[in-house]
């Protein structure tokens, strides 16, 4: 490594597969500013020195989650990231892992939206709203979701998953979490349906606890998982119970 | 900018064999699968000499000369390895379904481990130390 004074020494992945037979570090030297963000970084080298940089963001402030990326081997949201917290002055950025490229950061995520499509990942209540006004939930009813509540989809549990790494993983963390997340909603009335949807992918988890690892917004897809299991485990007692 | 200079090509597919992702708990279900599988190879290999002595008492003396060579005392030693380390993070594993200790399942996973690896010197100094006294039979 070189030393950067009042530099910032930029690494980025690049790879365009239908052009490039491999991918490559590309090197940028670019002037320190304490407040800049990944993020920022990124944008200047797109405008300044190569516009055919390839990287997705949207909103920049840490709640779409578009921009997950491995920033010196660390799953974060370049958005959410200024250079200033990363401890160093050499930045290395690469796409998320064990997902196939498109061209550069952006990587294709759709089994991860297939995953995410396939549990219903909106509200689905009993009946309309008491009184046709709106659906209330006390503060305590709120709590059971946790922090369930502030998965943002960003893909990065899911590309931590050990288990997703040997292709099986027919759901992930993500997916799972959002069951949990609806599941455990006062105002859902669709419960044993999404324990069902869910059983696919409930069992593989071996927690590697890497999404708990990964998450850049501090969820624990890993505990959620745990909580849909010992649910799913209730109702199948349940059931075979009442049977006998 | 040239290329030539300001690149460095990289030999793997994609960012898949980026290091930092081997974090503990994938370790742990690595050799967790692993020593698994390996118990189960072994099984069928106990089966096996077990079932020689259905075909009498001299097979079944043969097969247990030939298991007493030293060749098969290392392998000894690896298959209580993998033992030790399955049991003990098999525990680490049900912990965890019972929810406890999420927050402490790298600390688990290196008591597991390092218990294993204590165990398994231990075992591998009597299974080991008669072949270097040159008194494998
Ligand atoms: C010493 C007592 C043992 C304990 C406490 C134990 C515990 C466990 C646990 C908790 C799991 C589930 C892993 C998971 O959900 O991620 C597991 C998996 C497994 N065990 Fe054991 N086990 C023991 C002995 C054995 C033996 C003797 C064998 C071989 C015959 C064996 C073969 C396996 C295999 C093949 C798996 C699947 C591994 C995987 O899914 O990655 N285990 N064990
Ligand atoms: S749980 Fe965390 S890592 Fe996984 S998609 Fe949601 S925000 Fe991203
Ligand atoms: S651009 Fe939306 S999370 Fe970073």
């Amino acid at each position: 490594m070189e030393a950067c004074e009042n530099t910032i020494r930029l690494e980025i992945y690049r790879w365009e597969p239908r052009r490039e037979p491999r991918p490559r570090f590309q090197f940028f030297h670019r002037p320190w500013q304490s407040r800049l963000t990944v993020l920022g970084l990124l944008q200047e080298v797109y405008e300044e020195h190569d516009s055919s940089l390839a990287f997705r963001s949207s909103c920049r402030e840490g709640i779409c989650g578009a921009c997950a990326m491995l920033v010196n081997g660390r799953y974060r949201l370049a958005c959410a990231t200024p250079v200033a917290d990363l401890g160093t002055k050499c930045i290395t950025v690469a796409p998320l892992p064990r997902l196939r490229v498109i061209k550069d950061l952006v990587v294709d995520l759709e089994p991860f939206w297939r995953a995410h499509e396939a549990v219903r990942p909106y509200l689905t209540p009993p009946s309309g709203p008491p009184g046709g006004r709106e659906f209330l939930q006390s503060p305590r009813d709120r709590e059971r979701m946790g922090q369930a509540i502030a998965c943002i989809l960003c893909g990065s549990c899911f590309s931590a998953c050990p288990t997703h790494w040997t292709g099986k993983h027919d759901l992930g963390p993500a997916a799972l979490t959002r069951t949990f997340r609806f599941y455990a909603d006062s105002r859902d009335g669709d419960g044993a349906a999404r324990l069902a949807r869910a059983d696919r992918g409930l069992w593989r988890c071996r927690y590697a606890l890497n999404c708990t690892d990964a998450c850049p917004r501090n969820v624990n897809p890993a505990h959620h998982i745990r909580e849909l299991r010992r649910q799913a485990v209730r109702s199948w007692l349940g059931r075979v119970t009442r049977r006998t | 900018m040239r290329r030539s200079r300001c690149t460095r090509e990289v030999g793997y597919r994609d960012s898949d064999a980026w290091p930092g992702q081997f974090k503990v708990g994938t370790w742990a279900f690595v050799l967790h699968r692993i020593s698994g599988l390996a118990l189960v190879l072994f099984v069928f290999i106990h089966l096996a000499a077990m079932a020689s002595a259905l075909r009498g008492q001299d097979a079944f003396d043969r097969t247990m000369a030939f298991l007493h060579r030293p060749v098969f005392r290392p392998l000894e030693v690896a298959l209580l390895a993998a033992l030790l380390f399955h049991g003990l993070n098999g525990l680490r594993i049900i912990l965890l379904d019972l929810g406890v200790g999420f927050r402490y399942q790298k600390h688990m996973f290196w008591a597991a481990f390092a218990l294993a690896a204590a165990g398994t010197l231990t075992g591998a100094w009597y299974l080991l130390a008669p072949l270097i006294g040159g008194m494998g039979r």
